[in-house]
């Protein structure tokens, strides 16, 4: 009994070799019939009979054939029940169509023309579906539109899946496993573990087949990351064999890991809500970017991520030519450093640079140069400013009133100057400075702790106090003057 | 959307190791007829625009550290001496070690079954972070909110020779070029008058692999590293003879770079081109060492803070040094400091005595060194790094099989710990955790290979799209591995 089931498959396997003689024979009839409709051409007419009886006949075969494959239980049974009966009809179509042009060639009336035509129209439509279906079959059924460009997808009718995490509007309400965890399997795993595509006999792509694990046992233990199989492979070396995803493919980022690992050790459930489920701070502020990406950056850094204008090539060009170290932050960015010598004429360089690239330029260093409040007027006019670098300049107190309107300044060093206290006044208003140095100035401890009150994540830098005694002592004078 | 490239990347990726070892064996032939035929490689001659065509792509990133000051303690110091605090191993102390933690475990002399041995220092929290650090650096403890620490460092080689190549070339073998030398090709220098990958040596000895720690390998030896002495001439052989002047000795330079351009114009080695500037900077180097490497003149409170004393060899001028280097503009400044390989045969080689001498000469300068150049301002943009190539097991050495009479700790790949300050990385955060007894990392393990990532994304560069070719292939300083970690850039 096995035997003959195995000699069945055996043949059966011919089927994908067949198949091949009916789509060929009957579209040639099909096309054979149309064209020798032109006078031209109607001495192919009588071929018409000998070619449909070909396509018959082999139609035949490849159904008998295909019966056989279907033993095999290889394949989906809804979509092999619609292949299976299109190809049997299309066999009676195609011997139907035979006998009707059979008919026909013996004595022509106007309706068996109707009924041939009929007939073979039918047939034609047929072979499309039973070979369509076919394919679906053997290929998936989203083969012929997987990599349709969106474009044509949308005139086709085809829905252009938004696959992967969306940014979630309503985070309390948002369901942990709809909203947050399954985007990240969609775009992750699911090209490998889908309804189709069972790598490991795993399936990742809902609920039950999550549930239902895979060869290598189930995917997770509710409760417990550290004893889930997906969160172990996840942090196995990309090297290692057993890692996932596999090496080459895109990686789950450090936060989508650890979102995965919060929602099994909360019991991986599939209806609780974020509000429902308990967060620690480290979960909190990556469920934040959920919903705003720019939650825990600076107003600088979405500055820069913006970008700037493109500055003009040929301008750059000539400072470049002159010498002046100029150039973007990075080879994708439009951003520009500047960095100008000792030797140069840094306030006049700086005029020009200020009417060239007012927006664009970000990071200027300007230390240990001959640099004055003329030159600090024209730094101002540089908006986007976000790191000045004006050591051990010629600058004071009025020079600094320029950088008023420089609103992205982030870091600002002027140690080695002759600024004092009511300089540093100037600079109350620029709410994104971090950092000020201003060691070996005039600046008093009291003026920097006033500037610092103003300003909760600005750091002023006075210089030493080391002092750490023993292990060879050390107790070095502060420098800064203290009062 | 590139078409072309497109098809390429899948043809690249649909053909298997298997694939390439087929078409080898008439590869192999094709590869010898063209050099008997005498065929030009690539790197000849092109040379000076494949690096024009290198700029133009870097960095790949907004750079977050313009410079690298690497502090190296060859030997590699202890880790639970200094920073990995472990009260369990100290319950174990003089218990025989589990056969389970010897199973398949090679060592570098630990024979038969050595004992545990407990932390031979007290650790206290430090800072705000509450950074957990060994009383041996009370220096250092200072500024552990300024400091990322990783401590789940793991590597593959237990020799020190081997891991230190492989920490600065990325491969355990000779022939690679160092990080130094990486990044001084990828960035350039921002000074003309000095080499931008120097060297400085302390602790007696140049490290066990060589100076092929701070060989250029493959790229061009104008990036290779420049060693600095601290006592007589700075660089050797840098200053004029005796009755060779300055004019005389332009002149001859002049008249050498006449005939080197005209060997290359003939010859278009890529080498001469490196002889040339060489000849170039070897001149401005003959004012500029000089200067920079005279200590002298820093006030008496640096010299306080930092532990100096002008004219001796000592990693703490070396440190003062440091911050001299990066301050004119020099990319890379490499510190070896020999002399931390505690395997307890003798009093200096000791945990009990021998680490906390080598701490003491270390602790102040290096805690001077980051808050000098924080003070500068120049911490945000400089990237410090400190560590050594492997770290130290949990249990005593026995080499010989007996006891000796100082303690100390064998060679131990899987955990060491590496910590890094300024230069765009978290202040006061500890990344990683190891197990009980800090034999392994239990979590967030960082190979070398992911470390020297790091380091390339802080100076802007992506370590998979950062390469060179020679021999035939493309080469990676990360080799074909290395992952950032993301989470300690700040």
């Amino acid at each position: 009994m096995e035997q003959s089931s195995d000699i069945i498959i055996f043949f059966g396997r011919f089927h994908p070799l067949f198949l091949h003689l009916p789509i060929g024979f009957l579209a040639l009839a099909f096309l054979m019939e149309l064209i020798s409709k032109r006078e031209k051409f109607n001495y192919l007419r009588p071929a018409v009979g000998f070619v449909l009886a070909l396509g018959a006949i082999s139609a035949l075969v490849t159904a008998v054939l295909g019966l056989m494959l279907a033993q095999a239980g290889d394949y989906g049974e809804d979509l092999l029940f619609i292949h299976q009966w299109a190809g049997i009809i299309l066999v009676v179509l195609a011997f139907s169509t035979w006998f009707l042009y059979y008919k026909k060639s013996q004595k022509e009336t106007k309706v068996l023309n109707q009924a041939y035509l009929a007939s073979i129209s039918l047939m034609m439509l047929f072979l499309g579906g039973a070979g369509h279906f076919g394919g679906s079959l053997t290929h998936g059924s989203n083969y012929l539109t997987q990599y349709m460009p969106d474009g044509l997808k949308t005139l086709a009718g085809i829905p252009i899946e938004n696959r992967g995490p969306q940014l979630i509007e309503n985070l309390d309400e948002a369901v942990v496993y709809t909203e947050i965890i399954h985007p990240i399997m969609e775009i992750r795993c699911n090209s490998c573990h889908n309804s189709s595509k069972k790598k490991g006999d795993l399936q990742m792509h809902t609920k039950e087949a999550l549930l239902k694990g895979g060869e290598n046992g189930p995917v997770f233990v509710a409760g417990s990351p550290e004893e889930s199989e997906l969160i172990k492979r996840l942090h196995l070396p990309e090297n290692h064999d057993d890692h996932m995803p596999p090496k080459g493919k895109s990686q789950l980022t450090d936060d989508q890991v650890l979102l995965m690992e919060w929602w099994i050790e909360n019991g991986a459930t599939f209806d609780k809500k974020v509000a429902e489920v308990e967060a620690n701070d480290e979960v909190q502020s990556v469920l934040l970017t959920l919903t705003d990406p720019n939650a825990h950056k600076t107003e600088v850094e979405i500055l820069l991520a913006e970008g700037t204008s493109i500055p003009d090539a040929e301008k750059l060009k000539a400072y470049r030519e002159e010498g002046i170290m100029i150039k973007t932050l990075s080879n994708d960015e439009n951003w520009l450093q500047v960095t100008l010598d000792k030797t140069d004429p840094v306030d006049e360089i700086l005029g020009r640079l200020a009417a060239d690239f007012p927006d664009q330029i970000t990071w200027l260093d300007v230390k240990d140069t001959p640099l004055s409040d003329e030159g600090m007027e024209h730094i101002g006019k540089f908006k986007n400013l976000t790191k000045l670098r004006s050591e051990k300049t010629e600058i004071t107190d009025a020079g600094l009133d320029h950088l008023k309107g420089l609103n992205y300044l982030e870091s600002l060093n002027i140690y080695g100057t002759v600024i004092s206290d009511e300089g540093l006044l100037a600079l109350e208003g620029l709410k994104n400075l971090k950092r000020l140095y201003v060691w070996d100035t005039q600046v008093s401890q009291n003026g920097a702790a006033q500037l610092q009150e103003a300003s909760n994540q600005l750091e002023v830098n006075l210089g030493y106090e080391v002092q750490v005694v023993d292990s060879l002592t050390v107790k070095v004078v502060p420098v800064a003057i203290r009062e | 959307m590139n078409v072309f490239e497109e098809y390429q990347m899948r043809t690249l990726q649909s053909s298997t190791r298997r694939h390439f070892l087929k078409k080898l064996t008439t590869g192999l032939g094709g590869i010898a007829l063209g050099s008997m035929l005498g065929c030009q490689t690539r790197s000849d001659a092109q040379l000076p625009e494949g690096l024009e065509e290198l700029y133009t792509q870097l960095p790949h990133f907004a750079p977050k550290a313009k410079r690298i000051i690497y502090l190296h303690m060859a030997g590699a110091p202890s880790q639970l001496e200094l920073f990995d605090y472990k009260p369990e191993l100290k319950k174990l102390n003089g218990q025989d070690c589990p056969p389970s933690l010897l199973e398949g475990k090679k060592f570098a002399f630990i024979q038969g079954i050595p004992k545990m041995l407990g932390p031979q220092a007290d650790f206290k929290s430090r800072g705000q972070s509450g950074m957990m650090v060994s009383d041996h650096l009370p220096h250092f403890a200072s500024i552990v909110d300024e400091v990322t620490l990783v401590k789940t460092m793991h590597t593959d080689e237990f020799n020190h020779a081997p891991a230190q190549l492989l920490l600065q070339t990325g491969s355990p073998r000779l022939g690679r070029p160092s990080m130094g030398s990486w990044v001084t090709y990828g960035l350039g220098s921002e000074n003309d008058n000095l080499p931008g990958f120097m060297v400085l040596v302390s602790g007696g000895k140049t490290p066990d692999a060589g100076k092929s720690v701070w060989g250029s390998g493959f790229l061009p030896s104008v990036y290779q590293g420049v060693q600095c002495r601290s006592e007589g001439d700075p660089v050797l052989y840098v200053s004029n003879p005796d009755g060779m002047d300055g004019q005389l000795r332009r002149q001859t330079i002049d008249a050498i770079n006449s005939i080197n351009e005209k060997e290359y114009m003939e010859f278009g080695d890529p080498e001469t081109l490196t002889r040339i500037s060489q000849y170039e900077m070897a001149f401005n180097m003959q004012t500029s060492v000089p200067e920079i490497m005279d200590i002298k003149d820093e006030p008496e409170y640096i010299h306080e803070m930092y532990g100096t004393e002008p004219g001796k060899t000592s990693f703490a001028n070396n440190c003062l040094l440091a911050r001299r280097l990066v301050e004119k503009g020099v990319r890379f400044v490499q510190l070896f400091d020999w002399g931390w390989d505690m395997h307890g045969v003798s009093e200096n080689e000791s945990l009990d005595v021998g680490l906390e001498k080598k701490c003491r000469l270390v602790d102040r300068p290096m805690t001077a060194l980051v808050k000098d150049l924080k003070q500068r301002g120049l911490l945000e943009e400089t990237l410090v790094v400190w560590g050594g190539e492997f770290g130290r097991t949990p249990m005593q050495e026995n080499r010989g099989g007996r006891e000796w009479p100082f303690k100390g700790r064998d060679h131990h790949t899987e955990a060491f710990p590496v910590w890094m300050a300024g230069g765009g990385v978290k202040g006061g955060f500890t990344y990683g955790e190891t197990d009980e007894i800090g034999y392994y990392g239990i979590k967030d393990k960082v190979h070398v290979h992911d470390l020297q990532a790091t380091i390339l994304k802080l100076m802007g560069m992506d370590h998979e799209k950062f390469t060179y070719f020679a021999q035939g292939r493309d080469f990676r300083l990360t080799d074909v591995s290395g992952k950032v970690i993301e989470k300690v850039i700040a």
